[in-house]
């Protein structure tokens, strides 16, 4: 078999852990629609602390894109 | 009780000529298909790396030059992300100099792209007041608009058309292009691949966007961390270390101060991870939009770029935003009196 086949299987691999950063955006924008919707006066501050709990979740997938890529073109 | 809710109807203004940039917009439609058709678009070539700028030719591999050497420490190669900081730095300073220009005479009207500025700061420094206590905002806040500016203004140029596409030709011996020659020194280098014999060229491009480079964004994430420390000791003196190491402690209750002891190495260990976090992530975003970009245009070359254009300038700003909110956070963590 030819040994690239290898490298493209395992970035394949390594994006499946994207599904734990899924998960967690899903969380965070269901938490932040139940307090908007509970005190919509919040929205603003609810808003701008979402979006920074979704870049740390984010970051994570990000990470394994970065080791995906690594191994696709580095 | 009802209220009646009045609203205002406004004549609707009709322009004439309205229709302009719906016709513009059709021909740059048109132009699209028409030069895809004629000029096929190049498979891109991605590295992590950046490509040096100075090379020779070895036996048909191009070797980089380094631009100068420090003593005891090595090479500095002049890559490709260079020239791009070069470039944000020129659009800072024009914006300072803007900024200069109508603020000088002391009067608070400004217009312009003084006026856009003024906008943004102020919508930032809102989202983060309640963050930051009063006392450090004019501490904190410089930096935090400082280092947004920067990493806004370098995501953003990533977008500009001549990026990764413009650059210094060289003939290489194995996985070129063919070329053809349109001018004495100007090469257009196309998307077949060049078969045996045939001589095949290989493009090293002038400019790459600053935040697609590792070097660029770890360097700003060290700046902070450290920043971060120093407001710290600005905050509490010498007893700030005592976060990550309490002999006093450790003395006078040896139970209570083992514990404190492991919490220590945790805290210093997740200071070196926010060097990590920061650094990887805006590269991560910024490389992947790189990419995404140039796979697309390479393999849909009709119109689909427009819309991943659009959504990498919202990731760039994103990014920005999260990294000095970041950066601001850390700060007005460090300085909060621990009672």
């Amino acid at each position: 078999m030819d040994p690239q086949v290898g490298k493209y299987i395992g970035a394949g691999l390594v994006m499946i852990s994207t599904i734990g950063a899924g998960i967690a955006i899903g969380n965070i924008g269901k938490s932040a629609l139940d307090g908007i919707s509970r005190n919509p006066d919040a929205y603003g501050n609810l808003m701008t602390t979402m979006i920074l709990a979704i870049a740390f979740a984010e970051s994570l997938a990000i990470y394994s894109l970065v080791v995906a890529f690594l191994i696709l073109f580095g | 009780m009802t209220e009646t809710v009045q609203t205002e109807i406004r004549p609707v203004e009709k322009k004439k000529g309205s229709k302009l940039w719906l016709i513009s917009l059709l021909l740059l439609v048109v132009l699209n298909f028409v030069v895809v058709k004629f000029y096929k678009p190049v498979e891109p070539e991605i590295n992590i790396a950046t490509d040096s700028l100075l090379f020779h030719m070895e036996d048909g591999v191009a070797v980089r030059d380094p631009w100068f050497t420090i003593p005891f420490i090595g090479d500095v190669y002049l890559t490709n992300t260079m020239p791009a900081i070069a470039l944000v730095f020129i659009i800072l300073l024009l914006l300072a100099a803007a900024v200069h220009q109508q603020t000088k005479d002391g009067q608070l009207k400004s217009h312009g792209v003084v006026l856009l500025l003024e906008i943004i700061f102020s919508a930032l420094t809102g989202m983060t007041d309640s963050a930051v206590e009063e006392k450090w905002r004019d501490r904190i806040y410089p930096f935090f608009l400082t280092v947004f500016m920067y990493v806004l203004i370098a995501n953003l140029t990533k977008l500009l058309p001549f990026f990764e596409t413009f650059g210094l030709v060289y003939p290489t011996s194995e996985n070129g292009f063919i070329a053809q020659k349109w001018g004495s020194w100007f090469y257009a280098i196309q998307s077949t691949a060049a078969a045996a014999g045939q001589q095949g060229y290989r493009l090293v491009s002038l400019f790459r966007g600053a935040s697609t480079d590792l070097n660029f964004t770890v360097a700003i994430a060290i700046v902070t961390v450290i920043l971060v420390q120093v407001i710290g000791v600005k905050a509490h003196g010498f007893s700030y270390f005592h976060k990550f190491i309490d002999i006093k402690g450790m003395i006078t209750n040896p139970k209570k101060g083992l514990i404190n002891g492991f919490v220590g190495i945790l805290e210093l260990i997740s200071e070196i991870a926010k060097i990590a976090s920061f650094g990887f992530r805006l590269f991560g975003n910024m490389f992947a939009g790189m990419v995404l970009l140039l796979f697309l245009g390479y393999m849909v070359p009709w119109l689909v770029n427009t819309v991943i254009l659009l959504y990498e300038a919202f990731v760039g700003i994103l990014q920005a935003f999260i990294f000095g909110m970041l950066a601001t956070v850390f700060m007005s963590m460090a300085v909060r009196s621990e009672s």
